[in-house]
């Protein structure tokens, strides 16, 4: 099939016509900040956003799920599941590259040995339209991960703007039968040539100065090294950083129970592995009582152990990390640190 | 597909007093089936309204078919709970989880078991299992440390296994006439040499770690030491994070590693 173009002007129109079978998900504004979330009128689709608060984790794996709900009756007790189980599909519009690149490491987080049925039912069912990204912020760092600006799977649609047109590609079966669509018309040579002009444009916004070839090897032999202390000694411990990323997946699950002790339900909640408690046993056993030990596990996650976990680095260079810290670490400092020394 | 994050419910069929702070409890699946398990595997076990806990099975797969046991120590929340309970109650089960203890590398060579405290639970189960399969093993032998005599579990049970059994405690009460002293003490009391022989240790990581570094002065390589590790656990399926050591999760990797692998984890296993 060949690619497709739409014009700005049918944005509203196509929205409408994918709500007839889908709910639409998108960048919406929120304050001065983007976030994802519902969409009820085209107009809230803010596709001119750089960046999300929130990535789109939260859409597949929220912050806080229930996971069953038991009641003890008599001597008995019965379950119920509360996974969800959606009657109508969604869509995803307008996710950039990396973020994509997030969820297709979360994909291979909750369907390894071992499967989330939570976490795949929404991804299952949820088709996602990849959004060429226009504004790299100066957080982004997309092109030293190789995670942005382009994307070459993982997605249904892909986007392009190009002026008074938006430049479609499929990337599945669900997308090409979406192009379909009357107004969709075939894109011609010009139009390729001006998509290919406006992604050599967005290339050349991004100018990371360093590059993550060989870093696995090298935390592994900085392990201990003096330079954990430098870097950390600004950071307060507060989890902005695991909430904020696209590939932290860490969670807690707790029983949530009435007063009677009779009912309740057990959920999960988003952790953060720079609590004190996170490996906590009882006994008062912490296997990461200090400080460093815990901010480290996070980089080393991200940058080493995910290489033997998955065999990719667990970052995107989306650089949420960097704009929401507190201390204002910049993690692309640490990591050429890395690289450097 | 299934909701892995709901349990099976299971029924207590028994509870036994092993010390002040420690009950086996016998189990049993409520819709009959047996769970298929091997020694040092665990399962999540779910008390309704006060929370969920890993823990090993302490019973051997091959003789006790229509139910499994585990040896909880009362030490928080869900597991003060459980001691609470009685035959009859109905608790939550979820696994196997876990590689457990590799049989096959056992398989025809003499085996040193050393535990300390309630870390003989996941022993006791390979312990029967081996007894089970006696002629496919060599020399069995057991050394235990106990804080004191009274922490000592499987104390009744101890004197039927056919093995040699050497006992030691931390603190000796009235009327102990028996070792004094950490578990190592017992290295003094008899023969141990790497010929032939495998050691299988869980206890405390400061135990865990007196008693490898014993075995290696004695010439045991790091393949011939396998331990039982602990970490914080929450999902048993390698996706919650909390019990990574290293790139390694204990609950899906482990929670039995060689002495040599866990000397390639970054951080330290003990
Ligand atoms: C693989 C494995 C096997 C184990 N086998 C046994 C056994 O056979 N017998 C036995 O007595 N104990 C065993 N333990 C330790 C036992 O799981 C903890 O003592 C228990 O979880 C404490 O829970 P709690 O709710 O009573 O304590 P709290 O301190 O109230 O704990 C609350 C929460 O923390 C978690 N948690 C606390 N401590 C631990 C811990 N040490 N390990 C993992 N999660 C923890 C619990 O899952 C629970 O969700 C095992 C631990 C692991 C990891
Ligand atoms: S217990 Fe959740 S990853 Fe191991």
């Amino acid at each position: 099939m060949v690619d497709k173009i739409l014009k700005k002007k049918n944005l509203g129109e196509f929205i409408e016509y994918l709500e007839k079978d889908y709910a639409i998900v998108g960048p919406k504004r929120k304050a001065d900040e983007h976030v994802f979330d519902y969409i009820d009128d085209p107009a809230e689709l803010a596709l001119d956003y750089t960046t999300t608060i929130l990535p789109p984790k939260k859409l597949f794996f929220p912050p806080r799920e229930p996971l069953y709900r038991y009641e003890k009756v008599d001597s008995e007790v019965i379950l119920h599941d509360l996974s969800e189980r959606w009657d109508k599909k969604r869509v995803l519009f307008g996710v950039h590259p990396c973020d994509l690149n997030g969820l297709l490491i979360l994909d291979r987080v909750f369907n390894d040995k071992f499967k989330d049925p939570l976490y795949l039912h929404r991804r299952k069912n949820t088709l996602i339209i990849c959004l060429m990204c226009e504004n790299p912020t100066e957080h982004c760092f997309c092109d030293a991960m190789g995670t942005g600006p382009t994307i070459e799977d993982g997605y249904d649609l892909l986007v392009t703007d190009i002026g008074d047109r938006y430049y479609f590609e499929p990337g599945s079966r669900a997308g090409r039968g979406i192009l379909k669509w009357d107004l969709f018309k075939n894109a011609t040579k010009k139009d390729e040539k001006e998509k290919e002009a406006k992604v050599l444009e967005i290339k050349n916004k991004l100018h990371s100065d360093f590059k993550v070839d060989g870093l696995e090897g090298n935390m592994k032999g900085k392990f201990w090294s003096r330079l954990w202390d430098a870097h950390t000694k600004k950071c307060v411990l507060c989890g902005a950083c695991n909430f904020t990323c696209p590939t932290c997946y860490c969670f807690d699950v707790v029983d949530e129970t009435d007063f009677t002790g009779e009912k309740g339900e057990r959920v999960r909640i988003w952790d953060s592995c720079h609590f004190e408690n996170f490996a906590l046993v009882a006994g008062g056993l912490n296997f990461r009582g200090g400080r460093i030990p815990r901010i480290k596990l996070r980089l080393y996650h991200k940058f080493c152990y995910s290489i033997e976990q998955r065999g990719v680095y667990d970052c995107v260079g989306c650089g949420r990390c960097i704009q929401f810290c507190p201390g204002r670490i910049d993690l692309r400092e640490i990591i050429k640190d890395v690289q450097r020394r | 597909m299934k909701n892995q994050y709901i349990p099976r419910l299971a029924v207590i069929k028994e509870v036994k007093d092993e010390t002040s702070d420690v009950k086996t409890f016998k189990i049993s699946l409520k819709d009959g089936r047996s769970l298929r398990y091997s020694p040092g595997q665990f399962v999540e076990l779910t008390v309704f309204g006060y929370g969920e806990f890993p823990a090993c099975f302490s019973s051997s797969p091959l003789s006790q078919r229509d139910y499994f046991e585990v040896t909880v120590r009362r030490v928080g929340d869900a597991t003060n709970a459980i001691h609470g309970l009685s035959a009859g109650s109905i608790i939550g089960v979820r696994g196997p989880f876990g590689n457990g203890f590799s049989l096959r590398m056992l398989k025809r060579k003499d085996v040193l078991i050393v535990g300390g405290g309630v870390g003989l639970a996941p022993l006791r189960g390979l312990i029967y299992y081996l007894l089970e399969k006696r002629g496919d093993y060599g020399e069995l032998k057991l050394l235990y440390g106990a804080r004191t005599p009274d922490d000592i579990v499987f104390k009744d049970e101890m004197v039927d296994w056919d093995m040699d059994v050497l006992l030691t405690v931390d603190r000796a009460g009235k009327g102990w006439i028996g070792n004094i002293g950490v578990v190592t003490i017992l290295f003094r009391d008899t023969e141990i040499k790497p010929d032939n022989t495998v050691a299988v240790i869980c206890g405390p990581l400061i135990m865990i770690s007196a008693v490898s570094a014993e075995l290696l002065k004695r010439d045991f390589s790091e393949d011939q030491i396998i331990v039982s590790l602990e970490r914080m656990m929450k999902c048993g399926t390698g996706m919650c994070g909390h019990c990574n050591i290293g790139a390694k999760y204990v609950c899906k990797d482990g929670p039995v590693f060689t002495y040599r692998e866990t000397m390639e984890f970054l951080e330290a296993a003990f």
